[in-house]
């Protein structure tokens, strides 16, 4: 454990070093960033997690508090299983325990802090640390203060010394206050896994490496938010329920993600009034009430740091949510027309 | 020896001539060779003394031989003259700087690749292999005319524009921009916080209403300034721009995406406003 603490330590040297110059981190400390990079898919392990999820409403500030239990096998498979809400949730325990199974898929991929792209990490984050040790479930983990250069976003973050593994990350919001967190319980590193049936996953979702796969062209933004974005995956997906696809271009500052959805041609008709699921990216609330369909008008939505932008641009209707300005988004989305 | 060769290291001078001349074929010191070699290369008129010790020396022979091609091949190139308005431009460079000679090297007649060149990048780029007896290789330069030409992207215009109004804003914006934001020190907020405890801190009637006006002034001058500023402002986004308190109308698929990395918040906003009544 000493050998994988020093292993942090000169990680943490490295990456106070890489502010100025990222030729000074040596391969020790790439190795373990890697580590760090994968460690949800390849540490075996089981434990209870609390999650904690803040919002403003009605100017007062409220939270969803729930539970899940994780188990992975170390070789990419996992299974979330949700344990109930402790503050927030539905009443019918059942209806939200369904909910947070459907997004299992979602949760793992996107909802935790994680390092997703190193170079633009290194690029767009600054690291420091008490270089204290914290607890957290009993194991031994570094804790660090991860805040983006230009100050949008910070955490605090504890890595697990000897996996690497996050254990526990707070967000706070630009005000300081706490946005969200999760935090492991309990921590089991040699799980029984007899009989475990991991998840599967249930959209059809598979990498876009050509647009004849799509029946239309999409949109590709050529301006990223801030500059601090990078490409990060291209893929298709397919709507189980009427067969629509639409292409969702996913770019990362290193930690965090912003999607880019493109559902194709919009149909000439309005929409319903009522949105359906798998309704492809037909936005109902883009009827004007009056018979006709407004064109090229997007709608923009904020919810912490959180900004949603939707609508029909160009035949087209798009999706683009991330942890960016309004316009950020909306600069990225004209930099996508024709 | 010759300057540059005394100049070289050591380790090049000593092995590099050495090994083009073993020791057997020579008297067992490969120097003499060097020295040979090199008098020849200064001044190849007066080749007798090497040639009588390459009639003895056979790698000596071999290298003589590989200098007589060498220079054969050289001699027969055409010799092509550069355009006298270059010599002086380079004179005129070298007296009052760049930009020139550069105006010069654009005038010259652009020359074509190597037919050769050509060949190899439709190997490498286009056939992904050998090119056939009958593949049509087409040049280069045709195959990037051929290519689809973009158009930038609109929002570039703008950006662009913004740019060359007022440079110097453009410049600040983007460096401050990427500056590490510092939080201030909480003995700042400490300090402030009992200033305004402080009992002779109370602003006046009077001073409320004076800093009152000022704000409204500078409220005016914002609102103002812009179009006084440019008056051919446009909307800065193609496209009408809508703020909504809610994803009602957003698709449950889409919705769910949000809901996922608002880490179930928004979903949660919803639940409750239902609870009481209303809903999002």
């Amino acid at each position: 454990m000493r050998a994988h603490l020093g292993l942090l330590l000169s990680l943490l040297l490295g990456f106070s070093a890489a502010c100025s110059s990222s030729s000074t981190l040596g391969g020790p400390e790439l190795d373990l960033i890697s580590q760090v990079q994968n460690a949800p898919n390849l540490v075996r392990h089981s434990g209870i997690r609390r999650v904690e999820s803040r919002y403003l409403l009605d100017g007062s500030r409220d939270a969803l508090i729930y539970r899940e239990e994780i188990q992975a096998d170390g070789q990419g498979n996992f299974l979330i299983t949700p344990l109930g809400a402790v503050q927030g949730g539905l009443a019918n325990p059942a209806e939200f325990v369904a909910i947070q199974t459907m997004r299992m898929g979602f949760n793992q991929r996107y909802r935790d802090f994680l390092v997703r792209d190193l170079a633009t990490f290194l690029k767009n984050y600054q690291l420091t640390s008490a270089s204290q040790i914290t607890q957290v479930a009993g194991r031994d983990c570094l804790e660090l203060e991860v805040t983006r250069i230009d100050g949008s976003a910070h955490y605090l973050v504890d890595l697990d010394v000897q996996t690497g593994l996050v254990l526990r990350y707070v967000e706070f919001d630009s005000t300081g206050e706490l946005y969200s967190m999760m935090e492991y319980e309990t921590y089991n590193a040699d799980p029984d896994l007899t009989g475990v049936v991991f998840h599967q996953s249930s959209n059809d979702e598979v990498p876009l490496t050509s647009t004849t796969q799509l029946p239309f062209a999409p949109l590709t933004p050529k301006l990223l938010p801030d500059s601090a974005f990078t490409f990060l995956e291209a893929t298709r997906i397919t709507e189980s329920v009427n067969g629509d696809q639409f292409a969702k271009l996913t770019f990362t500052d290193g930690v965090e993600t912003v999607f880019f959805l493109d559902g194709g041609p919009n149909p000439v008709s309005p929409p319903a009034s009522t949105p359906k699921l798998g309704s492809g990216l037909n936005y109902a609330g883009l009827s004007t009430g009056q018979g006709t369909t407004l064109t090229d008008e997007v709608r923009v939505f904020h919810e912490g740091p959180l900004t949603v932008v939707w609508g029909n641009v160009a035949g087209h209707s798009v999706f683009i949510v991330g942890k960016a300005t309004k316009a950020e988004l909306l600069d990225m989305l004209v930099s996508a027309l024709p | 020896m010759p300057p540059w060769i005394a100049s070289l290291p050591q380790s090049f001078t000593s092995t590099t001539w050495a090994s083009a001349c073993p020791p057997q074929n020579v008297d067992s010191n490969p120097q003499p060779c060097n020295e040979l070699r090199e008098r020849y290369v200064a001044d190849p008129a007066s080749s007798e003394s090497f040639d009588r010790h390459a009639a003895v020396c056979g790698a000596c022979a071999a290298w003589l031989e590989r200098q007589r091609f060498v220079r054969g091949i050289l001699g027969s190139m055409d010799r092509l003259v550069a355009p006298a308005v270059l010599e002086g431009c380079v004179h005129e460079d070298l007296q009052l700087g760049a930009g020139f000679l550069i105006g010069v090297l654009r005038g010259l007649e652009r020359q074509q690749a190597p037919e050769q060149l050509e060949q190899r990048l439709a190997e490498a780029l286009i056939f992904e292999g050998d090119v056939a007896d009958g593949d049509v290789v087409p040049a280069w330069g045709d195959l990037l005319g051929s290519l689809d030409r973009r158009p930038a992207p609109k929002v570039l215009d703008r950006l662009v524009d913004e740019e060359l109004s007022s440079p110097s804003a453009s410049v600040s914006r983007r460096f401050a921009g990427g500056l590490f934001r510092m939080s201030p020190p909480k003995s700042l907020l400490a300090r402030v916080s009992s200033e305004l405890k402080a009992p002779g801190t109370v602003v006046s009637r009077r001073r409320w209403l004076s800093l009152g006006g000022v704000a409204a002034a500078v409220l005016l001058a914002l609102t103002l300034a812009p179009p006084l500023r440019n008056p051919s402002v446009k909307a800065p986004w193609p496209f009408r721009v809508v703020e909504v308190e809610s994803l009602a109308s957003l698709d449950p698929l889409a919705r769910s995406l949000v809901n996922g990395l608002a880490g179930g918040s928004v979903q949660a906003m919803d639940w409750r406003k239902e609870s009481n009544g209303g809903g999002l």
